[in-house]
């Protein structure tokens, strides 16, 4: 029995080796086990980072405070004493300039690296925050005393700063600052915190393209706000240039309107004396001053009809004229102005007749102003026309009385048919020195046809002669 | 006996053509050169027609015509408003403030003669 329960003194060495084999085994899996957990750990920890300051930078638009709260919650996390912000400057120089926005577990302690920190510019390349800026990627410096790039690495070591690490915050592929941290324990890289830090510089990248997007918005919607202000300043100009304008109207036509009236004061004792001289008042007149006061009382007379067309163009452009509306007889108007006009037909040996219904109704309208449209028209046909005949034709229907007064003269080109309606126009081919009057007469005769709501118009065939035609609602409605 | 007229008017050329046409033609002429001067010839001559200007210095022919035709005995006078005024609507303010007929200067003297004789029966 005892040799079977004994065992051999081989067989016990035998397995306290291989006893002692298993418990190695053992505590190797647990460290390796432990390790393990470790890392999960700082993965949690790390991944826990990233969600604060990711929470954190979308929570502002405030850059400075989301990188305050960066480097402070970096810091935190590794324990490491300093963290510091770059931005990259915005004149232009492509340079990294100091945020001065730090994390400082001791800032007495290390002041004198601060303020050289923020008195160094750093150019692309250049010391730690420069590497980062010209590669885009976290950058680790596990012993900054061999670093022979670092200009800081003096200033570090006063300190009692060794290990180091910056990562970029980017806007796309653009470094548009740079997050440092030091720590004066030397310590190994750390990928994965290097990795996550890399995902913190993408969300505060967030954070200043947002800001910069407000920026660009409240930008648009000042310049917006100044073309509106400038815009209304505009509108408010073009008014006052309106009302001024129609100011400056006013007083013209009142202008004219004034001296208009102080014209024919003089004009009234011209052709008065040479009326009362001419009607033998102050005693016969011989034949030969008879004929000389003749002519000053027609020019005197044309005169008058100079001024009256002023006067009247004054009113039409003022919006002023006014027509007298009465009950009318176009038949009386026509022989009136035929009477009037017969002596200036018969001295130019012209036959001057009319082709007028007998039974034409009575109209309504201002007959007074209807008179001055059909003399300007019978007086014009018969100033141009040397040879041949003016006639003067009425109809009518129901509603409308028309009036057409053509003549032999030499008719007008189709160019000058448009034109001689405008103000001052009288055709090329008879030069207003040649013709004389204002220039006014078939404007404002065109402007009272239109006043009692009907057309005027000319047709002409040069060589021809020229028929000017209107037609006038025959009873003339005011409200119309 | 000759009818009497009465000339209100400032401007002294037109005063005396109206003088020169009307005495001629065997009336009385009374001139007045301002509205006061006017009302008060028409209240204290008592003329059969009246020819009145518009633009005269203080009165106005408007206002003139108001008093005249206002006072007790005057109302059938004939008012004639001769006015150099071509506006529109100054007839009917001559008319709305009793003017009998208008007549636009520079008016043809024999008109004016004949004008007048029409408001004189």
């Amino acid at each position: 029995m005892s040799e079977t329960t004994a065992l051999s003194e081989t067989q016990v060495q035998r397995l306290l080796k291989r006893l002692d084999r298993e418990r190695r085994a053992r505590a190797e899996s647990e460290a390796i086990a432990e390790k393990a957990l470790g890392d999960l750990y700082r993965r949690q920890k790390d991944v826990k980072l990233l969600q604060t300051i990711a929470v954190a930078a979308n929570q502002t638009s405030m850059v400075e405070s989301a990188m305050q709260f960066a480097i402070d919650a970096v810091c935190s996390h590794t324990a490491w004493p300093v963290g510091h912000v770059y931005f990259l400057s915005e004149d232009g120089t492509g340079e990294l300039k100091t945020g001065k926005l730090w994390h400082l577990e001791d800032p007495e302690r290390f002041q004198t690296f601060r303020d050289m920190t923020e008195a160094t510019r750093f150019k692309a390349g250049v010391g730690l925050p420069g590497q980062v800026l010209s590669s885009g990627k976290p950058l680790w410096i596990t012993d900054m005393s061999k670093d022979r790039n670092l200009p800081r690495a003096k200033a570090a070591e006063d300190v009692g700063v060794r290990t180091a690490f910056a990562f970029p915050v980017l806007i796309g592929q653009d470094v548009v600052a740079v997050l440092e941290f030091f720590s004066a324990d030397p310590s190994q890289p750390d990928e994965a915190l290097l990795e996550v830090m890399a995902h913190v510089g993408t969300q505060l990248g967030r954070v200043i393209e947002r800001k910069r997007g407000e920026e660009a918005l409240l930008q648009n919607a000042a310049r917006l706000e100044r073309a509106l202000a400038e815009n209304v300043s505009l509108y408010e100009d073009i008014k006052a240039q309106k009302n001024q304008l129609e100011i400056a109207n006013k007083h013209k036509s009142q202008f004219l309107a004034n001296m208009s009236h102080e014209l024919r004061t003089p004009l009234n004792a011209i052709l008065g004396y040479t009326q009362l001289i001419l009607g033998n008042i102050y005693g016969d007149v011989p034949e030969k001053i008879s004929e000389v006061l003749r002519r000053v009382g027609v020019s005197g007379h044309h005169l008058l009809s100079l001024i009256n067309d002023v006067l009247d163009l004054s009113k039409i452009e003022a919006g002023q004229l006014q027509l007298v509306t009465k009950e009318y007889s176009i038949s009386d108007v026509v022989h009136g102005v035929l009477a009037t006009m017969d002596p200036l037909a018969q001295e130019k040996h012209l036959t001057l007749t009319a082709n007028i219904p007998m039974d034409l109704p009575p109209g309504r309208g201002d007959a007074g102003r209807i008179n001055q449209v059909l003399l300007n028209l019978v007086g014009n046909a018969i100033k141009f026309t040397d040879h041949g005949e003016v006639c003067v034709e009425v109809c009518h229907n129901q509603d409308c009385f028309l009036v057409r007064v053509s003549d032999t003269g030499p008719g007008i080109d189709p160019v000058e048919q448009h034109r001689i309606f405008d103000e001052f126009q009288q055709g090329e081919t008879f030069s207003m020195r040649r013709k004389g009057g204002s220039g006014l007469g078939l404007t404002i005769a065109k402007q009272i046809v239109m006043h009692h709501g009907g057309p005027l118009w000319v047709e002409s065939t040069v060589g021809q002669g020229s028929t000017f035609s209107f037609s006038l609602p025959r009873l003339f409605n005011q409200s119309g | 006996m000759s009818m009497k007229i009465l000339s209100i008017e400032d401007q002294e050329d037109n005063r005396r053509i109206i003088r020169d046409l009307f005495t001629s033609a065997g009336y009385e002429v009374i001139e007045a050169v301002t509205g006061e001067e006017g009302v008060h010839l028409a209240s204290s001559c008592r003329p059969d027609v009246i020819l009145m200007d518009i633009q005269l210095p203080g009165l106005d022919g408007y206002e003139a015509t108001r008093r005249i035709k206002a006072i007790p005995g005057l109302h059938g006078v004939p008012i004639i408003v001769v006015t150099s005024y071509a506006l529109g609507g100054d007839e009917e303010k001559a008319r709305a403030a009793g003017g009998d007929a208008y007549i636009v200067k520079p008016y043809n003297p024999h008109q004016l003669l004949q004008t007048v004789r029409q408001h004189l029966h």
